[in-house]
């Protein structure tokens, strides 16, 4: 295998226990980067989507599902390498059990207690402990970002629309008052979803829908969806990690502020239901009698355990008080590493999870000398990115315009690699030759570039590192360190020439219109491009994968090629690892363990301390 | 002494005020807010004016500082502490649910420190420039020396590779489990006592030769008194006001170790409080840490010095 691949790279790097020490430090630095990453944004519902309608009269209702089947196959065609899949291959063997799923155990995970319980209402990962587990989803993300049947089956499309939803029939609210194990309606559906956009200053997806003209119950158990416009991400929207259904009835029980807070009201259809709460300590769920997965839950109960400090969390681990390890951040598997060393290879179970956060320079369009794309390409080809991503938290993918985790679109490492601008050797050579012949024909003063604003201090290598890329084409740039608050405001009030900062992925390609639409809410260097502006309105009113691929695809090469509005480096992901002997893991989108897709997962060997 | 004691008690509520101007002051300082931290957790790009608007009337900081000071103090003043930004939980019923959490931390550590500190201190002055001596001065440096954040951390990891084991979680209330309760916090107690024991024993020892230098503890000796008894009840007993004045400042020292300490070993006290409402920009919370520690804080140096009376009956309140 190539060393240049990530996963093998990452499994090679031991480190020594001396990385326990370290990895609280990692840790608060990444918490930084994902405060700062998490002012991105990845849905575009309040702009005026300029979408033009084109008829696609021939799509069918199976189209849904053939993009769920092709996006599965092309992620793996495309996502892996042959020795990747191997890995890939290993991890799921290991995540397997030739004795298929048994019933038991109370299942103990490291969670992040943030004590808000509501899914309207995120303020950071920790927001959702537990809530995953209580609620469910209409269709649900699944590995690869694919849109997967959860208490609906897969949307009917009916036209570029109007989609309906079925609602399954065994769907149960949790056996607890005010709904009293009663069934899952359409009604129930409609209103859980429309909860989103409700008028409470405290609900920030509230412009997810906002292209949506209603939700409507048919009957009982059928939802209407009716979009005022062509928008083809609504199916992925919909489906979102956040997504998560809540009943009115609890609402008006508890209202707004107890569903928010109030342990006792957090009833819903999920896998596991509440059972008791004791904050930043634990929390405890019992498992669902009426689940609609016939059989599941495997686990009798749930247990979330707080634990703040990476090495109690390694040694709670080890010490098997937990059997998830909580997540790896940013590919630095320190904590997994340190696990692994002393408990060996064969009790501890990594597999990697997709996420969709990572790094990227915003370039200022309208501020010269960037308003000249040569000179945008020429510091797109000087940037090394293999060194910007040395110094990031143990390793990240080098990255694209679109995260790699969005498959089929987003781009490999390896076919990134093979690009102007992030080749090495000779062929980097190549393209710092080429980035000073664009400067030449631009004619720019190399001694007159305008400083770039970075985040300080956490970014301050990446800066120093870009500075002397951009010295070997003869750019001299100063640097102009900012605070977090600084920074943002510069980003967000769009004053700055060139600046480093986080960026926020998306689970749909659409995320280049808000990134880089004319009027995209993200599109901080305010680039404008008929033909980019075009091409991504194009891809929100195409429901076809096929052809929304080739839409992005050549999005993105002239986004690399020739427009260069941000010098992307690197997407993340993130490392899930559990003790061996669970079973039936599969990858979630999302970044958290406490997140995961626990319903399918049972005890191959139900451990001391585990039994219920 | 009544006199001193009431106004020493007068001037409490002054000294608040004044703490809670500057608390409330200083914090507003703190990079951040909790408003764009919303707005970013959902999206901020498309986050307009009028969300923020909405946002900063929820919480109050549409109104000039001046006003959201005297609401707030006000608000205090009755009683009312307000609800947490973050998990909009009261922040009252949370102080009475973590309090007694870290009185017991503070609880074992004192019993560690006090002992500890005198102990080896007197030890060290009586077996003056022997190899005990030097063995106590040099780890009592060492003490002093180790960050107790690094300390605890080798003391959760140095098991963990040992012997893999780990410390009980998840945490567990006294009255529930003493065993297991008391397991999980004698380590966090004895890394928050240890670099203040340090100093305890430094100070205890260079006092207590001042004193077992003086007259009258030769003629104790001489008198034929036990080096128990000349030790305890004649040399240590005066040389305990600076010690006392020490001891007293433990509070606030005990009180920054328990927010290092509870973090790490996941203790749900009033550190980790602190620690998650500055992390998160939940000011309401912070103000009212600040201003009740505060509060207290000088109430045990009233303590403090109300107790010097005790050791010393020369010392008169004035």
């Amino acid at each position: 295998m190539s060393e240049r691949n990530y996963w093998k790279r990452m499994s090679r790097n031991r480190l020594s226990r001396r990385g326990l020490l370290r990895a609280s430090a990692r840790a608060g630095v990444g918490a930084a980067g994902l405060a700062l990453v998490g002012c991105g944004d990845d849905d575009d519902d309040g702009q005026q989507a300029v979408a033009q309608a084109q008829p696609q009269q021939q799509q069918q209702q199976d189209a849904v599902e053939q993009q769920a089947e092709q996006q599965a196959t092309q992620q793996q065609a495309q996502t892996a390498t042959a020795e990747e899949q191997q890995e890939q291959a290993a991890a799921a063997q290991a995540a397997a059990d030739d004795s298929g799923p048994k019933h038991g155990g109370t299942v103990r995970i490291v969670m992040s207690d943030g004590g808000i319980f509501d899914p309207a209402i995120v303020i950071h990962g920790g927001t959702y402990a537990g809530v995953h587990q209580i609620y469910d989803w209409v269709n649900y993300l699944d590995e690869g970002f694919v849109i997967t049947e959860g208490m609906a089956d897969l949307p009917e499309i009916i036209d570029e629309l109007n989609f309906v939803y079925s609602i399954k029939p065994n769907v149960y609210w949790h056996p607890k008052p005010p709904l009293d194990g009663r069934q899952f309606t359409a009604e129930d559906a409609v209103f859980g979803l429309e909860r989103f956009g409700f008028d409470n200053p405290e609900f920030v997806f509230k412009d997810r829908f906002a292209l949506v003209d209603k939700f409507e119950a048919t009957d009982e158990l059928t939802m209407h969806v009716q979009a005022g416009q062509v928008f083809s991400p609504i199916l992925t929207a919909i489906a979102e990690d956040n997504m998560l259904m809540v009943s009115r009835d609890a609402v008006e029980a508890f209202g707004d502020e107890g569903l928010s807070t109030d342990f006792e009201a957090q009833i819903g259809t999920g896998a596991f239901m509440g059972d008791s709460r004791e904050p930043e300590v634990e929390l405890n769920l019992v498992r669902h009698p009426n689940y609609y997965k016939e059989g599941q839950p495997y686990f009798d109960g749930y247990k979330g355990i707080a634990l703040p400090d990476d090495a109690l969390r390694i040694a709670a681990f080890v010490d098997g008080q937990t059997d998830f390890l909580s997540y790896q951040w940013t590919g630095a598997r320190t904590d997994l590493e340190a696990a692994i060393d002393e408990m060996g290879e064969e009790e501890v179970t990594g597999v990697p999870n997709p996420v969709t956060f990572g790094m990227a320079t915003h370039i200022h369009c309208e501020v010269e000398p960037y308003t000249d794309p040569r000179v945008r390409n020429a510091v797109h080809l000087a940037a090394d990115r293999e060194q910007l991503i040395a110094l990031s938290l143990g390793g990240l993918v080098i990255g694209g315009p679109i995260a790699v985790a969005i498959q089929p679109y987003g781009r490999t490492e390896d076919q990134l690699r093979q690009l102007p601008g992030y080749r090495s050797g000779d062929l980097r050579q190549e393209d710092l030759a080429e980035s000073r012949q664009l400067l030449d024909a631009a004619g720019v003063d190399l001694d007159g570039f305008p400083p770039l604003d970075i985040w300080a201090p956490n970014a301050t290598d990446y800066a120093v590192v870009l500075q002397q890329n951009l010295s070997e084409v003869g750019i001299n740039v100063g640097i102009n360190e900012l605070t977090t608050t600084d920074a943002l405001a510069a980003r967000q009030n769009r004053e700055f020439s060139m600046i480093m900062l986080g960026q926020q992925g998306a689970s749909d390609p659409d995320l280049l219109y808000n990134d880089l639409h004319t009027t995209g809410g993200q599109n901080y260097g305010n680039f404008s491009n008929p033909e980019f502006d075009a091409l991504v309105e194009k891809g929100r009113s195409v429901f076809d994968v096929e052809e929304r691929k080739a839409i992005y695809d050549e999005a993105q090469d002239r986004l690399l090629e020739e427009w260069n509005p941000r010098l992307y480096w690197s997407w993340s992901t993130v490392t899930v690892a559990f003790r061996s002997y669970l079973k039936g893991f599969r990858p979630t989108p999302g970044p958290t363990a406490s997140n995961a897709i626990l319903w399918g997962m049972w005890f191959d060997e139900i451990p001391e301390g585990a039994q219920t | 002494m009544r006199n001193y004691i009431f106004r020493r008690l007068m001037l409490l509520p002054i000294t608040v005020l004044l703490l809670s101007i500057f608390v409330f002051g200083l914090i507003r300082l703190v990079p951040g807010s909790v408003i764009d931290a919303r707005l970013s957790a959902g999206f901020p790009g498309t986050a307009n004016a009028d969300d923020r608007a909405k946002l900063e009337a929820h919480f109050g900081l549409d109104k000039p500082v001046h006003i959201q000071y005297i609401n707030w103090i006000g608000q205090v003043f009755t009683g009312d502490f307000g609800t947490s930004w973050l998990t909009k939980e009261d922040i009252l019923d949370n102080f009475r649910r973590r309090m007694p959490v870290t009185i017991e931390l503070l609880f074992l550590t004192l019993l560690i420190y006090i002992p500890l500190g005198i102990g080896t201190g007197v030890w060290s002055a009586v077996r003056q420039n022997r190899t005990d001596d030097y063995s106590i001065r040099f780890i009592t440096i060492l003490f002093l020396a180790i960050p107790n954040f690094w300390l605890a951390t080798l003391v959760v990891v140095v098991p963990l590779v040992l012997w893999s084991y780990a410390p009980p979680v998840p945490y567990v209330q006294l009255w529930e489990e003493p065993g297991t309760n008391l397991v999980q916090m004698i380590v966090p107690a004895a890394i928050a006592a240890l670099a203040g024991a340090a100093v305890l024993g430094r100070v205890a020892r260079s006092e207590m030769l001042e004193v077992l230098r003086q007259d009258y503890v030769r003629t104790a000796y001489a008198k034929g008194l036990s080096g128990y008894v000349v030790v305890v009840r004649h040399a240590l007993r005066n040389a305990m006001i600076p010690l006392i004045t020490l001891i007293g400042l433990v509070f606030a020292n005990g009180v920054a170790g328990a927010v290092i300490v509870e973090q790490i070993f996941a203790i749900p006290g009033m550190g980790r409080y602190l620690v998650q409402s500055l992390l998160n920009n939940d000011l309401p919370v912070v103000q009212v840490w600040m201003l009740i520690f505060g509060a207290a804080f000088i109430m045990v140096n009233l303590l403090v010095d109300l107790s010097y009376g005790m050791f010393d009956p020369r010392i008169r309140f004035q």
